[in-house]
């Protein structure tokens, strides 16, 4: 059944737009017959080309820069970890291969060791602990006598040993925060004086 | 050194997910590919060149500081016409102070439906536009434009300059499908009797 009037606007709406719903049938059998709402669908059609076609425009020149001004690019730390460990993996594949065997390499020596030193711990920690040792006593040889040459007249007094050290310690700490404070208050005047 | 990205050839999916690793190519690529869909969309809604401008940089300052937030489930693109076609609408309720507001939709049922729907005259760019208004057709379709209601030339912008379907202007002006389909038609109609009596 086809109808007996021309198609309303808003008919002819539904039928630009291509929609399939309840009753379209029956508006474009109507539109077989009808030439006037031919003619009008497609006068409609081509003024929606013409809003179609309308040119785009162009803000001004440096647009882009201006926005990033603005813009916080912020990389997470996943990702800055990510880069910095690629920055270390050389460029080329052959260096790339020769860094890969190099790391096979020190990981299998370093397992080795670590599964020799399980096999054997009595002797592992009685060589540590004698390496330990060493160490202490060479460390703590060489700050007393830095303390003693830093301090000379406090030497005397608490003579050697550990309350020596803890002068000489307390002595360096506070040197270094008193540093640390000063070079602050320079760094915070030289930002006032660029501002 | 993070490899050098062939940005133009890449989807805005994965442009965004370069941007949100803090790739400053791929920022600059999204400015690229939607400044001038964006800055057509605010300047057709606001005509004046200068807030046009404004608001296209707010646009996108908005968007990629905020890229972290954006959920991949939406298109890039609605989301940034989103936030321009609201600060549009924003702009011309301001400007609105300035001018004479008649007759809302219609359909309004809230105050600030009947705002963003009324019909503005008074407007000095328009009658600057009224008065520069030639015989060519592009031109006489832009004064038609500028003279629909907000909301209307939100809708009939995004459906005919920038070919966004109906339930996407939908989901980007947070209005029911039936209600964008209605401003389309009667914008449609609108610019067809304006266009009338300039042929």
């Amino acid at each position: 059944m086809t109808l007996s009037r021309h198609l309303l606007p808003d008919e002819l709406d539904l039928l630009l737009d291509g929609e399939s719903g309840f009753g379209v049938q029956q508006l474009t059998g109507h539109l077989r017959d009808c030439e006037q709402c031919r003619e009008e669908l497609d006068a409609l059609r081509l003024f929606v080309s013409e809003i179609e076609t309308l040119p785009e425009m162009l803000p001004a020149t440096g647009f882009g820069d201006r926005v990033m001004h603005e813009v916080h690019v912020f990389e997470p730390w996943h990702v800055a970890i990510r880069t910095s460990v690629a920055g270390w993996v050389p460029s080329s594949p052959v260096a790339r291969v020769a860094a890969g065997a190099a790391l096979t390499g020190a990981s299998t020596l370093i397992t080795g060791a670590a599964a020799w030193g399980w096999a054997n711990r009595d002797a592992t920690v009685f060589v540590g602990g004698l390496v330990t040792e060493r160490a202490r006593d060479g460390l703590f040889a060489s700050l007393s006598s830095g303390a003693q040459a830093l301090v000379g007249p406090l030497a005397v007094t608490f003579g050697s040993g550990l309350p020596l050290f803890a002068v000489a310690g307390a002595t360096l700490l506070t040197g270094a925060g008193l540093g640390f404070l000063g070079l602050r208050a320079v760094a915070a005047r030289a930002r006032r004086l660029e501002a | 050194m993070p490899r050098l990205l062939d940005a133009a050839n890449l989807p805005d999916a994965d442009l965004v997910a370069l941007a949100q690793e803090g790739r400053d190519e791929a920022y600059r690529e999204l400015i690229r590919r939607y400044e001038r869909p964006v800055f057509s969309l605010v300047y057709r809604m606001v005509r004046d060149r200068e807030a046009a401008e404004d608001l296209a940089q707010e646009t996108f300052i908005k968007v990629l500081n905020n890229i972290e937030k954006y959920s991949p489930e939406f298109k890039f693109s609605s989301w940034l016409f989103k936030i321009a076609n609201n600060l549009a609408i924003d702009s011309l309720r301001r400007r609105r102070l300035n001018t004479i507001s008649i007759d809302g939709a219609s359909g309004a049922a809230t105050q600030a439906e009947v705002d963003a729907t009324s019909f503005e005259i008074g407007d000095r760019s328009e009658n600057a536009l009224d008065e520069m208004a030639n015989k060519e057709l592009g031109a006489a379709i832009e004064v038609a434009i500028a003279k629909l209601r907000p909301l209307y030339r939100s809708c009939i912008l995004l459906r005919h300059v920038d070919g966004r379907s109906y339930e996407e202007i939908a989901q980007l002006l947070d209005l029911p499908l039936g209600t964008v389909k209605t401003y389309i038609h009667r914008a449609r109609h609108e610019l067809r009797e304006a266009l009338e009596d300039t042929r």
